[in-house]
C-alpha cells in the first residue's frame, strides 16, 4: 500500500545522513526517487501519522509540496531536452547524458516548454536547476539538482565546442 | 559549522592543494597543455584561498608531492587533470549535501566549475557530476 510505504521512504528525504562520499544511488533512490511515492501518498500520510502517534511511534518528516514540484519540474524539462536533442540530431554522448538525467529523476505528469537551440536550452536549464538547488528544502534534493545543473552545463559546453 | 561539513571542506581543500601542485607539473612536463594548465592553476589557487579563508584552525598542509603516475604525453596529462576534476566534483557534492541552504552557493558554484574544467580537459559529459 502506498500510504503505508510513505513514511519510511519520505524519511530519506528529510534526513541529513552523513556520508563521506555522496552516493548517487542512495540520493536518487532514497531522495528524489521516493518523491513520487511520497507525492501520491501525501494525503494518506496524515492519517498514517495519526496511527503512528497512537502506537507510540514518532512519524518521520516528509517532503513538502515545494520539493516535489522542483523534482517534477526538473524531470519534465529533462524529458523535453531529450526530445530536442533527438530532433537536433545531437551527438550520441549528449543524447545519452540527457537520457540518463531524465531516467534519474522521478516521473512527472506535467509537461515543460523548452524553446530554442539545444545548447541555449541546456544553459538555461542549468541555471534553473542551480536556482532550484539553492531553494530546495531537502539537502539530498539540493545535491541532486546541483549535480544535474553541472551535468547540463557540461552538455552545453560540449555542444559549444562542436564535439 | 558541523564537524562533518568541516571535515568535508578539509577534504575539498586537500584536493585544491593537490591541483595547485598538479597543474604546474603538467605544464612543465607537457608543453602542449601548458596554457590550459596555467588557467587551471589560477582557478584552483583562487578556490584554495577561498577555502583557507573559510576554514579556521586548519592545521593541514600540502603534500610535498602527489602520485599521478607517468605523465609524458598530452593524453596522459589530460587524463590526470580529468581525474582530479572529477574528485573535486565529488568533494563539492559532499560539501553541498552537508551545507545549510545559506551555505550552498560556494560548493554549488565550484561543482559546476570543476565539471566544466573536466570538459575543457577533454572529458565527456556526465549525467550527475560528483555523484558516483
Amino acid at each position: 500500500m502506498i500510504g503505508q510505504s510513505c513514511p519510511a521512504s519520505v524519511a530519506n528525504i528529510g534526513s541529513a545522513t552523513v556520508t563521506l562520499v555522496v552516493s548517487r544511488r542512495s540520493l536518487l533512490l532514497g531522495g528524489v526517487g521516493s518523491l513520487v511515492v511520497a507525492g501520491v501518498g501525501l494525503a494518506a500520510t496524515d492519517r498514517l501519522d495519526d496511527v503512528l502517534r497512537l502506537a507510540g511511534a514518532r512519524p518521520k518528516p516528509r517532503p513538502d509540496a515545494h520539493d516535489i514540484a522542483l523534482a517534477e519540474n526538473a524531470r519534465a524539462e529533462a524529458d523535453q531536452l531529450v526530445q530536442l536533442a533527438i530532433a537536433e540530431r545531437a551527438p550520441e554522448a549528449v543524447i545519452a547524458t540527457l537520457e540518463a538525467q531524465a531516467a534519474g529523476l522521478p516521473h512527472a505528469d506535467r509537461t515543460a516548454v523548452i524553446e530554442g537551440a539545444l545548447k541555449v536550452a541546456c544553459d538555461a536549464a542549468a541555471g534553473r536547476r542551480a536556482d532550484d538547488a539553492l531553494a530546495a528544502r531537502s539537502s539530498d534534493l539540493a545535491v541532486v539538482l546541483g549535480s544535474l545543473s553541472s551535468g547540463l552545463a557540461q552538455v552545453a559546453s560540449v555542444l559549444g565546442q562542436g564535439r | 559549522m558541523s564537524s562533518d561539513r568541516r571535515a568535508a571542506l578539509l577534504r575539498w581543500l586537500a584536493l585544491e592543494r593537490e591541483a595547485v601542485w598538479l597543474y604546474p607539473f603538467l605544464g612543465a612536463r607537457v608543453p602542449e597543455v601548458a596554457d590550459r594548465a596555467r588557467r587551471s592553476l589560477k582557478a584552483h589557487q583562487r578556490i584554495r584561498d577561498q577555502l583557507v579563508a573559510q576554514i579556521t584552525d586548519d592545521s593541514t598542509r600540502s603534500e610535498p608531492a602527489y602520485d599521478v603516475g607517468r605523465i609524458s604525453s598530452a593524453k596522459q596529462a589530460r587524463r590526470a587533470a580529468q581525474s582530479l576534476e572529477r574528485r573535486v566534483q565529488a568533494a563539492c557534492a559532499t560539501v553541498l549535501r552537508l551545507s545549510e541552504p545559506d551555505e550552498r552557493e560556494l560548493p554549488l558554484e565550484h561543482l559546476r566549475t570543476a565539471a566544466l574544467a573536466e570538459i575543457a580537459w577533454g572529458g565527456k559529459p556526465h549525467a550527475f557530476p560528483g555523484l558516483e
